[in-house]
């Protein structure tokens, strides 16, 4: 049987809030805010887990993308429903929309960029051991990543 | 009366005032011991006044003490740039190359002598100014608790020279972007992109233009041991950017800090010295300077690249030697003559440039000191390389005519010490030599007077090297002045055609760019 697109959202929409109290019980989130110093573009955000985190920041992982309004020096992002375990976050400011990190010809990033606990490479993106933080079974983990 | 604490009340304190997350109030800590070494320094030997702190953000003077006479022709405005911020919130710098630049403008013109500095207002200056205190680990200075940087601007100091062409005043560093300066306030404007894919590329001290205009110029990235080169017309668009990088001996750790270099008619010189980079050192939070280590058993590298496209063509190895500055190249029937002013190793650098900000001047050291020499690059046949040294005391600051680089030029202006008597790596005496490399003419400013680099300005409707003026600084230590000397080029022996002296004395300062007007 067809159930119709808006039926379906409208049974999502009643249903969802039965759920998400027990996901909030039984999932970890974390609750990111990405300050940054310059104005426009948008922010390109990617959650890694440990067992992705070989190749960090490259790699797989959970990503989200917001513009940033004019006049804000910061942007909210939530990462719910998430299974205890060590993460990291690594955050990228597309100024100029290309969709990644810009370069210039010797690879030195042209853009505001950071990772969670702020940490930085010496002569590149610091290892996921750096920036990794713990997500609880259950609970809200508040993460800050300030962008140079 | 000022309340006294005993320890325990003092340690308490700190600990409550690091728990709450407030700022800690200094400490005597081992930049202080510098601060108060350099004061006590100072109280004895009064040439130091070369290294003290600018703390004004700001030095104006609309009317320098003129003595002489502007010679008729003569407008426009010398552009100056030096380290001068040496001092925050207690703490000195360990390095002469490590204070925040300050852009310098003597506006020249038939009404008088005109000062004004100003500090470029670089990020790193800025947050330095809000927190007042270095933020972060300098050229020759470990700055404890210093984040690592962004990139090379984040640290960019922009304190070595300064460029007008295209329309844009530039100040320069050489490890980062060049920094973009309002001609008239001296504001800082933010870092000059050339193109895409160019921001934040490291842009040299020495950029080089040629008779048409177009401007060349390198920069070295230490991280990466890569070179980057520009071709940029006179409307101060690039017109070719290229990158050497990957060369099994060129790699970092073999070669490190390439200040200057030469171009001729078709070619382009870069000379390496064996002053090799450490990145582990680096890494482990060390200073720039002492990242870096001296390889006598390296040789001096010159490399030969193709103007056109950048192309290593020719490769040569030189006993080892240090230098900073390069005096002109040019191409000969069988290869490439070159000047340049090399010292037999890096320890001005390491010790000379440092032990001044800790309030010590050493004595004239033979081996430490730069010298005129000649470089011979041979192009055909399988003659080697060859440096021959100059009659002549210690050397440094060439200048030629504008747009004589690459070509064979007559003279050369340059300081000079004093022979024996005085010198260490800071100049008395401004002298010129001929097309054969000889001294034909000199002026002594005295002692006590440390000679600033004088640059060659020409004439207006003359040919460049025919008839011009040198105009140099000097600090007069014992006046405790700085002053702008005007002398005709080709007769320096008969003293400076006017002279503008400010009210005050600027730290030594490095270079400096003329615009005519």
């Amino acid at each position: 049987m067809k159930i119709p697109y808006t039926h379906a959202v409208a049974c999502i929409a009643l249903i969802l809030p039965l759920f998400a109290t027990s996901l909030l019980v039984q999932a970890g989130e974390v609750a990111l805010i990405v300050k940054t110093d310059q104005p426009g573009g948008r922010l390109l955000v990617k959650l890694v887990t440990e067992a992705d985190g070989g190749d960090f920041p490259g790699g797989d992982g959970i990503r989200q993308r917001s513009p940033v309004p004019p006049g804000a020096r910061s942007v909210a992002f939530s990462f719910p429903g998430l299974a205890a375990g060590r993460y990291a976050l690594a955050v990228i400011h597309d100024l100029d929309g290309d969709g990644g990190l810009t370069q210039n010809l010797l690879k030195i990033p042209t853009e505001p960029y950071g990772f969670s606990n702020n940490a930085r490479g010496m002569f590149g993106p610091p290892e996921f051991t750096a920036a990794a933080f713990s997500v609880p079974a259950e609970g809200e983990v508040a993460v800050e990543v300030t962008l140079k | 009366m000022r309340m006294k604490y005993t320890r325990r009340q003092i340690l308490t304190r700190l600990a409550w005032l690091a728990a709450a997350g407030l700022p800690r109030p200094a400490l005597p800590t081992d930049e202080d011991a510098w601060r108060d070494a350099f004061a006590a320094g100072w109280r004895r030997d009064r040439r130091l006044i070369g290294w003290r702190d600018v703390p004004q953000n700001e030095l104006r003077t609309a009317q320098a003490q003129l003595t002489g006479r502007i010679p008729a022709g003569l407008a426009g405005v010398l552009w100056r740039n030096g380290p001068a911020r040496y001092e925050r919130g207690g703490a000195r710098y360990h390095h002469w190359l490590d204070g925040d630049g300050m852009l310098h403008a003597w506006r020249i013109g038939s009404g008088g002598i005109s000062h004004h500095g100003r500090f470029v207002d670089t990020p790193k200056f800025r947050a330095e100014e809000r927190a007042d205190r270095f933020l972060w680990t300098a050229f020759g200075t470990r700055i404890p608790d210093s984040p690592p940087p962004a990139g090379p601007d984040t640290v960019n100091a922009a304190n070595i020279s300064v460029l007008d062409h295209g329309g844009e005043l530039l100040a320069l560093w050489e490890g980062g972007s060049a920094w973009r300066i309002d001609r008239d306030s001296l504001a800082g404007l933010g870092p000059k992109v050339w193109g895409a894919r160019l921001a934040g590329l490291p842009f040299s001290a020495h950029p080089k233009v040629d008779a048409a205009g177009t401007l060349w110029n390198f920069g070295y990235d230490t991280l990466s041991g890569a070179l980057v080169f520009y071709r940029i017309g006179a409307d101060g668009r690039v017109r070719k950017t290229g990158v050497l990088q990957g060369i099994e001996d060129l790699a970092p750790g073999r070669f490190g800090m390439v200040h200057d270099f030469a171009i001729t008619r078709r070619y382009i010189v870069i000379l390496l010295t064996p002053l090799v980079f450490l990145r582990e050192r680096f890494a482990s939070g060390e200073s720039f300077l002492d990242s870096h280590r001296w390889r006598d058993d390296l040789p001096l590298r010159a490399l030969v690249l193709a103007k056109d496209d950048f192309a290593l063509l020719r490769r040569y190895e030189l006993p080892p030697a240090f230098l900073f500055h390069i005096g002109n190249a040019f191409e000969e029937r069988a290869g490439i003559r070159l000047d340049f002013f090399p010292s037999a190793d890096a320890r001005g650098l390491f010790t000379v440039q440092r032990d001044v900000m800790r309030g010590k001047i050493h004595a004239p050291d033979p081996a430490a000191q730069p010298h005129y020499a000649h470089l011979f690059l041979p192009l055909t046949g399988n003659s080697a390389a060859r440096v021959e040294a100059a009659p002549g005391g210690a050397a440094e600051f060439p200048a030629i005519a504008p747009g004589m680089a690459g070509r064979r030029n007559r003279y050369l202006w340059h300081l000079a010490s004093d022979g024996a008597r005085a010198g260490g790596v800071f100049f008395r005496k401004v002298v010129r030599r001929n097309a054969l490399g000889e001294v034909v003419d000199a002026y002594d400013y005295g002692r006590g007077v440390f000679a600033e680099e004088h640059l060659y300005v020409p004439r207006p409707q003359r040919q460049a090297e025919d008839a011009g003026w040198l105009l140099g600084t000097a600090l007069d230590t014992v006046r405790e002045t700085t002053a702008l000397h005007v002398f005709d080029a080709h007769d320096l022996a008969s003293g400076p055609l006017a002279v503008a002296t400010l009210p005050y004395a600027l730290p030594l300062g490095l270079h400096g760019w003329f615009s005519a007007t």
